[in-house]
């Protein structure tokens, strides 16, 4: 993650580049989408070793070329049905605050340029359910919506510090 | 009457010399009379004279007193007379055959031939007259005998009274007596000759009726022999005491011939055909027989005609239907000729079409058993495809897998290209053309993952085509085993089809044979019906024939002929 600081931070201009790019994936029937300046890597789906005493979303830890990282259920995240992964589910590894966390979701889609006028803010709506932590903003591409998540808020911070402490 | 008192009337003599006679004094001693005169020419007479002492000197006497006798004729006549009708015998024999007044002359001459003094043949003669009438009129000798006792009586009586002497009267008396017993002699010979012939005649009479009654019996009899019955006994020909017989033999045959007679009329009137007759009459015995016979006959005859007639009716009418249905029958047997010739044109198209049959029916089987061994074939066939089709599922099985693997692949391109992605996106700027040949990557990985998805899709198609025709190949190989065992029993049955047919002809032939006969006894029912229609046509004009032959008789419709008709009637209705 620091690399990519740096990265932002050295290249304002590649950073520039960055903005509006994202690393689309679909959960179910809808597209979803997150910067791609969170995304470390994709993979395939692995051997996830459970860890006890963990909340439900978080269903372990993989070995990836040596580094144990924490994934999380997108689907469980969000609250919805579980699903059996198969060959076409995905592990979206994205660095939040420095630290490495797959997102298992359903299958990966492509990398998109959205605009930054074609995204619109979440609606106000149920926030008292805090249904709408995760959503940064809903994409328009030609007349389908990408709910466009917010990485950092896609993880609660006790669960950050949980996963903190994993590693 | 006493015809001979005409012949010989007496010489009449002076009632004078009658009183000389008697004034002559008679003596005891022989007194001479002038003789009479005997002059009988019968020798046989003559003997019988002699022997009753009749001499020519009696008549001498007798003559003397002649006189005498003419003078007081009418006294004796009288004193007869009236002797005579004193007893009603003799009265009754005189008034019946003559009178006194017609007698009175006749007995005069009579008496005065006594006086005549002559015995001559004519003398004879008039007593045999005498006698011959007497017998005649069956006047018996007494009279005369009483006549003379009556004259001789008057006479002496007379000669007293003239006071004759007792010689006269002697002399008279012997000659008068014995002239009275030859006259009454004579006339009893002339009365027996005259009886003897009667008798005689009577008896040859009788013989000569017995004669003509034997011959008329006998000829009677012997025509009554030959049948013939008319003839009849003339019965007045004959003296009552035989004409009762006769007239009964008569009756007999009377009563013989009337029922002969009544049956012969009725025999003629049956022969004439007309049976309502009857003997009607009231007989007995074998007429009674022989009636009710004929009678009895007559019933049964009407009855036996009524029933022919009847039956003649019946045997018209049933020859009418008997040629009526004959005539039909033949109709009806030429119709079933023609039947027959249609159906044996029938029989014969029936039997070249169960020989096209049998025919049809063994190529049928040929070809059911071509079609068995196709369907066979055809079984194997399926089979052989359902393997092939399995091998093309293996195929498509492993192409599936391969096809996977390159999904896989591209998968794992896809990642990559998408990782590059990311990289490039990173790396900004400087990473732009990478990013672009991350992006193709991405494209190529893509397509192929669509051409993978496509193929894999067509695969799966593929196999859900294979697995149906799999399925088909099944469901075909098992209608392909019903087919077999359908070709099987279709097999049986046209075998089935074809013994039938064999069995068809043979039974066809059979028919024909059997036509043939229908055939051949429909001609000879032809023939029959004609004949038997002619037979009928002909019994039909024999039966008007016997009607007409027994219209010929009339028949009684009383009695017994209702009765019979009664009964036939019965009998019709019973039937």
């Amino acid at each position: 993650m620091e690399a990519v600081e740096e990265a932002v931070v050295l290249e304002p201009g590649v950073n520039a580049a960055n903005e509006g790019q994202f690393l689309t994936f679909m959960i179910g029937e809808q597209q979803y989408g997150v910067e791609i300046k969170y995304v470390t890597e994709i993979i395939g789906i692995q051997n996830i070793t459970s860890l006890p005493d963990l909340p439900h979303f978080m269903k372990g830890i993989i070995n990836l070329r040596g580094k144990v990282i924490p994934v999380v259920d997108v689907r469980l995240r969000f609250g919805m049905e579980e699903r059996d992964y198969d060959e076409r589910t995905c592990i979206i590894v994205v660095s939040i605050n420095d630290t490495n966390v797959g997102l298992v979701v359903d299958t990966v889609a492509e990398v998109m340029n959205i605009p930054e006028e074609s995204i619109e803010p979440p609606p106000k709506v149920n926030s008292k359910a805090n249904g709408n932590r995760f959503i940064y903003g809903l994409g328009k591409v030609q007349d389908n919506v990408q709910i466009l998540l917010d990485t950092q808020k896609l993880l609660f911070d006790e669960e950050l510090e949980q996963l903190s402490a994993i590693t | 009457m006493f015809p001979f008192f005409k012949n010989k009337a007496p010489t009449p003599s002076a009632p004078g010399e009658n009183k000389d006679v008697t004034e002559i004094k008679l003596h005891r001693k022989k007194r001479s009379y002038p003789p009479g005169k005997i002059a009988v020419s019968d020798a046989v007479i003559r003997e019988e004279l002699k022997f009753l002492g009749l001499t020519e000197r009696d008549l001498g006497v007798v003559k003397a007193w002649k006189d005498v006798a003419q003078e007081n004729m009418d006294e004796l006549i009288d004193a007869f007379y009236a002797h005579v009708q004193n007893f009603p015998q003799t009265r009754d024999i005189l008034h019946k055959h003559s009178s006194v007044e017609r007698q009175r002359p006749l007995l005069t001459a009579y008496v005065k031939t006594l006086f005549s003094g002559v015995i001559d043949d004519d003398y004879l003669e008039m007593r045999q007259r005498v006698g011959i009438v007497h017998e005649r009129i069956d006047l018996s000798s007494s009279y005369y005998i009483a006549m003379y006792e009556i004259i001789r009586t008057v006479f002496f009586n007379t000669l007293k009274d003239i006071c004759a002497s007792d010689e006269e009267i002697q002399d008279f008396s012997e000659s008068f007596n014995r002239l009275i017993q030859v006259d009454t002699a004579l006339t009893i010979r002339a009365f027996n000759a005259a009886r003897l012939e009667k008798v005689e005649a009577g008896r040859k009479k009788q013989e000569k009726m017995l004669k003509n009654l034997s011959d008329e019996i006998l000829g009677l009899t012997e025509n009554a022999r030959h049948g013939h019955l008319e003839q009849r006994i003339d019965a007045h020909k004959y003296d009552p005491e035989v004409r009762d017989v006769l007239l009964s033999i008569n009756e007999v045959m009377d009563v013989i011939l009337e029922p002969v007679n009544e049956a012969l009329s009725v025999l003629k009137e049956m022969a004439e055909g007309n049976l309502d007759v009857r003997m009607t009459g009231s007989y007995e015995g074998d007429h009674k027989q022989l009636q009710d016979s004929l009678n009895t006959t007559i019933d049964r005859q009407n009855e036996l005609l009524i029933s022919i007639a009847s039956a003649v009716k019946q045997v018209a009418g049933g020859s009418s239907q008997v040629s009526d249905v004959s005539q039909s029958l033949s109709q009806s047997t030429t119709q079933q000729a023609s039947s027959l010739q249609e159906i044996t044109a029938s029989l014969t198209e029936i039997g070249g079409q169960v020989q096209q049959n049998a025919e049809n029916s063994g190529q049928a089987h040929d070809l059911s058993r071509e079609t068995q061994e196709k369907g066979e074939q055809g079984k194997e066939r399926m089979i052989r495809m359902s393997e092939a089709m399995d091998e093309v599922k293996k195929s498509s099985d492993q192409i599936g897998k391969i096809i996977k693997v390159i999904d896989e692949i591209a998968f794992q391109t896809n990642l990559l290209a998408l990782n590059a992605a990311v990289e490039a996106a990173r790396a900004g700027v400087h990473g732009k053309g990478f990013a672009v040949v991350a992006e193709e990557v991405r494209n190529l990985a893509q397509r192929s993952a669509r051409a993978a998805r496509e193929t894999t899709e067509l695969i799966e198609g593929n196999n859900d085509k294979v697995n149906r025709g799999i399925r088909y190949a099944g469901e075909t190989s098992a209608v392909f085993n019903e087919i077999v065992s359908a070709i099987d029993k279709i097999s049986v049955l046209i075998d089935e089809i074809s013994v039938a047919s064999r069995e068809q002809s043979i039974g066809l032939k059979e028919v024909n044979t059997g036509l043939a006969q229908i055939d051949r006894a429909t001609q000879d029912n032809t023939a029959l019906s004609e004949e038997s229609a002619a037979a009928a046509e002909e019994l039909s004009s024999q039966a008007e024939e016997l009607r007409g032959l027994v219209s010929r008789f009339k028949l009684r419709v009383n009695g017994m002929g209702q009765r019979a008709m009664r009964e036939n009637e019965t009998v019709f209705d019973y039937n």
